[in-house]
């Protein structure tokens, strides 16, 4: 089943969630809060594996990023970013590095080696 | 060994530069659009305005909610988003070298703040109270001014006035002369927190939102993992975060069984353990105080409200 939410289209498929965010220019913290209780809805009470594909997200704000990394991530076992570039890739690395999020999170431009990385977590 | 950049790029690093000097001078609202090509100096340009955000963060964001809301300038717009007028401050704080009237007002905002305040409009239709809202006014050589805005519908009798944005900015409500002193103060007394302190702080945030299943250990405990003690961690986190350990605990555990309630299916007293309260009644009492309601009747009504 995919649910396709306000800001992205998700679904779950051999023990991952898969999260592929929808054009957005910039994720504001409402927005956040909104996006994390669509995932929940959708986990139904299980934590998961979240592959995550950024590429079509081009900023989010300072809140948005603390409340995704940390508040907004129960039920998440590990989490693999997918970026389009270099670019996205500098600005995500310094999003993991400042957030120190207590669950293994690692951002990929190639998808087989970011659902690689998820195996283990499954 | 001489690099051979053309015209535009030559500018573009003049706006790193100046945006580098506007940190140095401690202008951690100061941004830089960045250019959509996302090449390297768009990278570093968008790698400084996150570093300002996160300098802002560390050194003032932080109790931003004991903090108290000024006005800093206010700008009128007519039916057609054209400024018509502004408050005699406005072009100071926002470097305008010339009169900005019957401009659009698209030639003052980013384009993602312009798309924010109008999609703001779009939402705030029939709500009796809005949020801030970031926004980023463009100030001399393309670089952004970012401070937190609302934007209202006006009515009346003067069409010039269809929309006023008001910009904020958040001060620890002392007048700047007691300001002074009491910098002074803790200087001499040696209470000015260092930013080893802060980062303490910080982390210390971070280990209880990462425990919100649990019960906190007692603040010597806490002080021990921290590798501090007790009365500098009680003291350091109300200052910085203007409330207690234990209360912003409790609110977050509370704002975590609020969201598993609206977005699933388990039972409460299931809700009330992953929240790390040991009683319904405990977990029940606290949560009528947060939100004004049981946790029975909160999952009723949200469930009514989606339907």
């Amino acid at each position: 089943m995919v649910v396709d939410g306000t800001y992205a289209k998700m679904w779950i498929s051999e023990g991952i969630l898969f999260f592929v965010y929808k054009e957005i220019y910039e994720i504001n913290r409402s927005m956040a809060r909104e996006i994390v209780s669509q995932r929940l809805q959708l986990q139904n009470e299980n934590s998961y594996p979240i592959f995550c594909d950024l590429r079509a997200i081009t900023n989010a704000q300072k809140e948005a990023r603390d409340y995704l990394a940390i508040e907004g991530a129960f039920m998440t076992t590990a989490l693999a970013l997918l970026v389009k570039d270099d670019h996205a890739m500098a600005i995500t690395q310094l999003f993991i590095k400042t957030s120190t999020p207590d669950y293994p999170m690692r951002v990929f431009k190639d998808k087989k080696k970011a659902l690689l990385f998820l195996q283990d977590y499954k | 060994m001489e690099y051979a950049f053309n015209n535009e790029d030559k500018m573009r690093f003049n706006s790193l530069y100046q945006q580098i000097i506007e940190i140095a001078c401690g202008n951690f609202m100061f941004r830089q659009e960045p250019s959509g090509r996302r090449d390297p100096i768009d990278t570093v340009t968008v790698l400084l305005n996150m570093m300002s955000e996160e300098i802002y963060n560390f050194c003032f964001g932080a109790n931003q909610e004991i903090k108290q809301p000024e006005i800093q300038f206010s700008i009128f717009l007519d039916k057609d988003f054209y400024i018509t007028s502004y408050s005699s401050n406005t072009p100071e704080i926002l470097k305008w070298n010339q009169d900005k009237f019957d401009c659009p007002v698209s030639e003052i905002l980013s384009k993602n703040s312009e798309k924010a305040l109008t999609g703001e409009l779009d939402s705030a239709t029939g709500k009796m109270y809005q949020q801030f809202i970031p926004v980023d006014f463009i100030v001399e050589n393309k670089g952004l001014h970012r401070c937190p805005c609302t934007i209202q519908r006006m009515v009346g009798v003067d069409p010039s006035c269809a929309y006023v944005i008001t910009a904020f900015r958040f001060t620890n409500g002392e007048e700047p002369l007691r300001k002074v002193s009491s910098i002074r103060h803790s200087l001499k007394s040696g209470k000015k927190e260092s930013a080893a302190t802060k980062i303490l702080l910080k982390q210390v945030r971070l280990y209880i939102l990462k425990n919100l299943h649990t019960d906190l250990p007692s603040l010597r405990e806490l002080g021990l993992i921290h590798r501090t003690n007790k009365t500098k961690l009680k003291e350091g986190f109300k200052k910085m975060y203007g409330t207690t350990i234990h209360r912003f605990h409790m609110e977050k555990r509370l704002d975590k069984g609020a969201l598993l309630i609206r977005t699933t299916e388990l039972p409460i007293s299931m809700i009330t353990q992953k929240c790390g309260f040991k009683d319904h009644s405990h977990f029940s009492k606290n949560f009528r105080k947060q939100f004004g309601q049981t946790p029975s009747q909160y999952r009723r009504d949200y469930q009514r409200s989606i339907l």
